[in-house]
């Protein structure tokens, strides 16, 4: 009796995953409005367009690609980018999306652009029922963040974080976060309510769609025009000075790393060349590889307010102190596209 | 804790494990009476003491009871129980509700009063597990029930964990029996109790929940949607409710059932009754029986002239409203409903009960039905009275009271739900799933648990009747 129970709940169970194995499998893209234009964008010019730009709002907001190619075009190399930033996307959910992108990439495809950033494994509570958090936690990016948060030391301090961005989680919050991980990976392998993401496909399949976030050039770049209030200009100039007179060099976490190093094996394999990039952050900490391997050499670091001081003016600086506005915005495309041409005239990038 | 959380899905299985691996009837009746209150506790633990309290008052009271022969003594007995019980629902649920509606009509006398309210929590399940409990101390002064001698047994009916928070209103008379015949799991329909859980999930997260957003936005603002909006958001509504409250039913019975305890039957496919009186024998069957049974049959019930049988129906009523809710749209809700029944009584009084039945008149009867308990539903969903009177002029007279509109695409979703209902209710989906051997019904039973999740809105919608 009791075998025969337990055979029967085995074969249940089983029926259960395999069923929701298939359902993930054949179920399409969830329909999120600023990814899947962008995703529906680059599909439809794929043959056209050469380098990649993935990131946060960092990328989405400060980086021309048309301003990056008129500069490299400038430099004797003709360049067709396209901006993949989206507000709000950390590197869990950049290197999910670049998984996406890359299998349905041209030949055309040399260059790929990650914002780099230590991995999150907090948000804003706010956010945790939305589809942007659920929908990149596959078992790979689960098991990153989860052993990140393994990582929280006992003593309550925990692993270096830019603080501007996220906050520093406490030891105390390491079960809450384990928690919210585990049920947004649960939910995804789940398939929780994705009929409405099939009904949503089923609605944009047609392919054109809004265009609004792909901006005002259509090539995925949003730029913002709003300043620095003068109110804020000093705190930011101190919050500044306070970072620079800390700034250090500092290794990358090893989930960090891993993702990273697993996202540049797959845009290798696709035959392009990853390069990371560090936005014009006010942290002034210079991240690097601890464990530098093929592909993970190239990090274009542009938190240097010494280095680059067009980028931390306040007149470019927005709100939010930590983002540039379209003027700052068009200074970082230049300087990034300086830095390129100079990496490839070097052959540290090829 | 509720039934549709991933959490209490790992909770039922660390107690169904235990449960069935106990071996004597009194280990396990304490292992779920623990899990019970645990349960309870997962909610707000400082109330465990109310329903402890509880408990305890009415297996003295229970006791005495038993013991006493003297009518008087025994009256004042019940009477203690009776006072203490309703004492704490009215002060925890009715408090500030009296309070204000004392001062609204003092002022309305010219009599302006202060008052102060209290801001008091409504302990989860308080409306329900109060009635449970003075089914036991009524029943045994009614003499149709002996005093359980253990308190064990007690505490566990009033908290077993599946019933405790929104019913059904279990009846001592019909639960305490069960609990002096040892539970065997070979005797368990663990197939109808799967079945019946997983249909109970899909109305509530797939079904309630998808159509709340509709009601929810229509009840939100009904001054600015058109007269059909109006029929869209109140017929959402009307599946909303009956969804997520017979869904909650539907798997505490199954929940109780695979710990081997069988529960009251708490819904008939209410929205096929053929007349208003048909409903009641369908809808919150627990608690029409108990205040049927209870305050019904102690006003009077029957007996008497005509008109006094129609206060007994119109009061009970009117109480049945103001157990849901403490404001004056259950009231009148209740009200409409008792209306309505002494209406159809009057009407049944002067016709053949053979006419009733008769081919379009079956017809116009259920139409005419549905029709009433939406319009009833309308005061029983609204916030206050004037915005209860905006729907009322929607649904009733069909005036538009703003240009908004509803997908009307959604009706297509109602009708089609519908004849899922009365394919159910005519055990068309019987002949399925209780057909083949159990290694087939595990598999397709896993296979479906995935496809519903399909269907799951990713936002949580608490069962309605938590509130009360």
């Amino acid at each position: 009796m009791l075998r025969c129970s337990l055979t029967n709940i085995a074969l249940a169970l089983c029926a259960f995953l395999f069923t929701n194995a298939f359902f993930r499998w054949v179920l399409p893209f969830p329909e999120i409005p600023p990814i899947s234009e962008k995703l529906r964008f680059y599909e439809a010019h794929r043959d056209q367009i050469d380098t990649l730009f993935f990131g946060s709002s960092r990328i989405y907001q400060e980086l021309s690609p048309s301003i990056f190619d008129s500069e490299m075009r400038a430099r004797g190399l003709e360049t067709k980018s396209f901006n993949f930033g989206v507000n709000g996307m950390f590197l869990g959910e950049e290197s999910y999306l670049l998984e996406k992108v890359l299998p349905h990439a041209s030949a055309r495809l040399r260059w790929v652009f990650i914002e780099l950033e230590p991995l999150p494994i907090s948000f804003d509570p706010g956010n945790s029922g939305s589809q942007r958090i659920g929908y990149w936690h596959d078992l790979r990016r689960t098991r990153a963040v989860v052993e990140e948060i393994f990582r929280l030391d006992s003593a309550g301090r925990t692993r270096a974080k830019w603080e501007v961005i996220f906050g520093r989680p406490k030891q105390e919050q390491r079960h809450d976060l384990l928690f919210l991980h585990l049920s947004l990976f649960t939910k995804n392998f789940l398939n929780l309510g994705q009929v409405r993401d099939v009904l949503d496909w089923w609605q944009h399949r047609s392919g054109e769609s809004d265009r609004i976030n792909l901006g005002p050039a259509v090539d995925g770049y949003r730029p913002i025009q709003v300043r620095l209030p003068p109110d804020k200009a000093a705190s930011f100039e101190e919050a500044l000075r306070a970072s620079m007179a800390t700034a250090r060099r500092k290794p990358l976490d090893r989930a960090t790393e891993e993702i990273c190093r697993r996202s540049a094996a797959e845009i290798l394999h696709r035959g392009a060349q990853p390069i990371f990039v560090v936005t014009p952050l006010r942290d002034q900490t210079q991240f690097f590889f601890a464990q530098p391997a093929t592909g993970l050499a190239t990090v274009l670091s542009f938190n240097d307010a010494t280095r680059y001081p067009d980028l931390y003016q306040t007149s470019v600086r927005l709100d939010s102190m930590s983002h540039l506005n379209e003027e700052g915005a068009q200074n970082f495309s230049r300087h990034v596209a300086e830095r390129f041409a100079a990496a490839l005239h070097e052959g540290t990038i090829k | 804790m509720s039934f549709v959380e991933f959490r209490f899905l790992w909770f039922f299985l660390v107690v169904f494990a235990v449960y069935w691996s106990l071996r004597g009837d009194q280990s396990r009746k304490v292992w779920l009476l623990a899990c019970s209150y645990f349960f309870y506790a997962a909610w707000n633990w400082k109330f465990l003491f109310l329903l402890c309290g509880s408990t305890l008052i009415d297996y003295t009271v229970g006791l005495k009871l038993e013991r006493e022969e003297r009518p008087h003594i025994r009256r004042r007995w019940l009477c203690l129980s009776l006072t203490i019980n309703l004492g704490t629902l009215a002060i925890f649920k009715y408090f500030n509700f009296f309070v204000s509606s004392g001062a609204t009509f003092l002022a309305w006398l010219g009599l302006p009063a202060s008052y102060s309210s209290l801001n008091i929590i409504l302990p989860v399940g308080i409306s329900f597990y109060t009635f449970q409990s003075l089914s036991y101390t009524i029943e045994i002064y009614r003499r149709r029930l002996h005093a359980v001698p253990r308190l064990l047994d007690l505490a566990f009916f009033i908290a077993f964990f599946p019933q405790l928070v929104a019913g059904p209103i279990v009846r001592a008379l019909a639960f305490l029996p069960q609990l002096n015949t040892p539970r065997r799991f070979a005797t368990v329909d663990v197939r109808g109790a799967l079945i019946l859980f997983l249909i109970g999930f899909v109305k509530k997260a797939c079904i309630a929940d998808g159509v709340a957003v509709l009601a929810d936005q229509y009840f939100g603002q009904p001054e600015s949607y058109t007269a059909l909006s109006a029929w869209i958001g109140v017929l959402c509504y009307a599946v909303q409710i009956y969804c997520d409250f017979s869904g909650y039913t539907d798997m505490a019975i199954a929940t109780a059932r695979l710990l081997g305890y069988e529960l009251t039957l708490n819904f008939n496919y209410p929205y096929l009754a053929r007349n208003i009186s048909d409903f009641w024998h369908r809808w919150h069957i627990s608690l029409s029986t108990w205040l049927r049974d209870y305050l019904y049959i102690s006003l009077g019930g029957n007996r008497g002239p005509r008109w006094f049988v129609y206060r007994n129906i119109m009061l009970t009523m009117l109480l049945g409203g103001l157990w849901h809710g403490a404001a004056w749209t259950f009231v009148i809700w209740g009200g409409l409903h008792g209306g309505a029944l002494i209406v159809h009584r009057a009407w049944r009084e002067r016709r053949a009960p053979a006419e009733e039945n008769h081919g379009w008149r079956r017809s116009l009867g259920w139409l005419f039905t549905l029709y009433w308990v939406c319009l009833a539903w309308i005061l029983f969903r609204s916030a206050n009275l004037s915005q209860a009177g905006y729907i009322v002029r929607s649904f009733v007279f069909l005036q538009d009271n703003g240009p908004n509109k509803l997908d009307a695409s959604i009706l297509f979703l109602l009708a089609a739900l519908f004849l899922i209902h009365w394919l159910n209710a005519i055990g068309w989906f019987d002949r399925w799933w209780r057909r083949g051997p159990a290694p087939v019904f595990a598999a397709g039973y896993g296979c479906a648990a995935a496809g519903v999740l399909l269907f799951v809105p990713t936002h949580y919608t608490p069962f309605i009747y938590f509130q009360f």
